[in-house]
């Protein structure tokens, strides 16, 4: 694997300002380092060497767009676009896994995303519980140290009924979703998330860190192992090539609103 | 005027507003090596400064592929509209391909080698990974044991008295439910006595 040194740069970008299109710089398999430090790292295809995560992904993937996982969902203009509803482009999340406290929203106690509770959500479930822990093996191998300390601090800060796998607490996929540049805060500090690409027919969709001026290319069935509290990061516009075309990511992240519950 | 000319005679446009990916540039490479008589055929746009005006990804693939003279076309007192105007047009594609007849009659491996960006079409993954592993009840775990919740509507004169009523035994610590699930036995009691 390819090592990069991670050097901070001067820039301008702000969180909340829009991501535009940037094209990919970090393509092939990387180990991002930072201070000397690994801080994640990147591979461009995990059918290669992993073939049951990218099976597991497959899986996946093909499930959360079937109409058997439930989704929040939204709408945008494909770009193809003559007015037709039918080529809008579709643009959905699904959270699985522990969800915060929201007292905002009058319910102040943690718990299990509703997904849990939808029967034929339960395949979609499975693979992406199993592709978590792939995973984690994956992490292991190619940075123990990381392994080791997001395994202490994930085993130190959060009861085991709050865990999702054994290094995070929860997880998103997200169809055909961009983001303005902001920075995880809600996150275990000192923990990666896990970043895992599934695309057709489409371009973008690139995380790009401006810190240390790096884009990495968000390739069908790459992982991006990232730690994302760090720094400001976005993701550029996804633009479909032709019209079914999507990207969408399967994520597996930490939050700190566990710390402490039981 | 056609002619063959050393590449390092041509200067690529410094304000070319396109771009390409290091995969379409390496195919582009590819396809120049395995058919340079190509070349010929579609000559590089230059002016006449020897800028280029269409062609600057061929420039860059063919010095890519070692080659030392190409084929310009040079164009002759053209205005800076004009040439701005051609730098656009000479990329813009306003025919559509017959994706239907491309894959019945086309070799799509050699089309998608030659640079044609073709549909992928869905494939169906191998579901029997998940028959061969067993989580061992791991899933239901983590359904089985957190707070769930139900909505209770009240009339709105009882609202918020029950409101405020949940907050004061949430703020001490008392668990609501529990509470609730007792008085709605004794209720229930009550009411299968009478």
């Amino acid at each position: 694997m390819k090592k990069v040194d991670l050097k901070q740069i001067e820039h301008n970008v702000k969180v909340g300002d829009i991501c535009g299109t940037i094209e990919p710089n970090v393509t092939e398999d990387s180990i991002f380092y930072f201070e000397g430090k690994p801080i994640g790292f990147y591979i461009a295809d995990l059918s290669k060497n992993f073939k049951k995560a990218a099976q597991l992904a497959d899986i996946a993937d093909k499930e959360l767009r079937s109409k058997r996982v439930p989704k929040s969902v939204m709408k945008r203009s494909s770009g193809f676009g003559d007015g037709n509803e039918d080529k809008e482009v579709l643009q959905y999340s699904t959270i699985i896994g522990s969800v915060p406290p929201k007292p905002h929203m009058r319910r102040p106690y943690a718990t299990i995303s509703s997904v849990h509770n939808v029967k034929t959500a339960q395949t979609f479930i499975k693979a992406m519980l199993l592709l978590c822990l792939e995973s984690e093996k994956i992490i292991k191998e190619i940075t123990p140290d990381l392994y080791k300390e997001q395994k202490k601090i994930i085993s130190e800060n959060v009861s085991k009924k709050w865990r999702f796998g054994n290094l995070f607490t929860s997880s998103i996929s997200n169809y055909n979703i961009p983001a303005p540049f902001h920075r995880d805060a809600g996150n275990l500090v000192g923990c990666a998330n896990v970043i895992i690409a599934k695309r057709k027919n489409s371009t973008g969709g690139h995380t790009t860190v401006p810190d240390y001026g790096a884009t990495v290319n968000s390739a069908d069935n790459s992982m991006l192992v990232y730690p994302a509290w760090r720094n400001v990061h976005g993701v550029t516009p996804i633009i479909p090539t032709f019209e079914d075309g999507y990207r969408n990511t399967l994520v597996f992240y930490p939050l700190k609103a566990f710390k402490g519950l039981e | 005027m056609v002619q063959k000319i050393s590449i390092k005679k041509i200067k690529p446009n410094p304000n070319n507003p396109r771009y390409i990916r290091d995969g379409k540039f390496k195919k582009l490479v590819k396809s120049i090596k395995e058919f340079p008589e190509m070349l010929e055929k579609r000559p590089i746009i230059v002016d006449e400064k020897m800028i280029v005006l269409g062609g600057n990804m061929r420039l860059k693939a063919c010095e890519s592929a070692g080659i030392k003279e190409v084929w310009i076309d040079t164009v002759e007192g053209w205005t800076e509209k004009q040439k701005k105007e051609f730098i656009i047009k000479d990329n813009v594609g306003f025919g559509d391909w017959d994706f239907d007849l491309l894959a019945n009659e086309w070799n799509t491996e050699l089309l998608n080698d030659w640079g044609l960006n073709l549909p992928e079409f869905d494939k169906n993954p191998d579901y029997s990974i998940l028959d061969d592993i067993d989580l061992g009840g791991e899933l239901d775990e983590m359904t089985g044991n957190v707070k769930k919740a139900l909505q209770i509507p009240f009339d709105a004169d009882d609202y918020q008295r029950a409101f405020d009523l949940v907050k004061e035994f949430r703020e001490n610590k008392i668990y609501v439910g529990k509470l609730l699930i007792e008085k709605l036995e004794n209720e229930k009691s009550r009411f299968k006595t009478n």
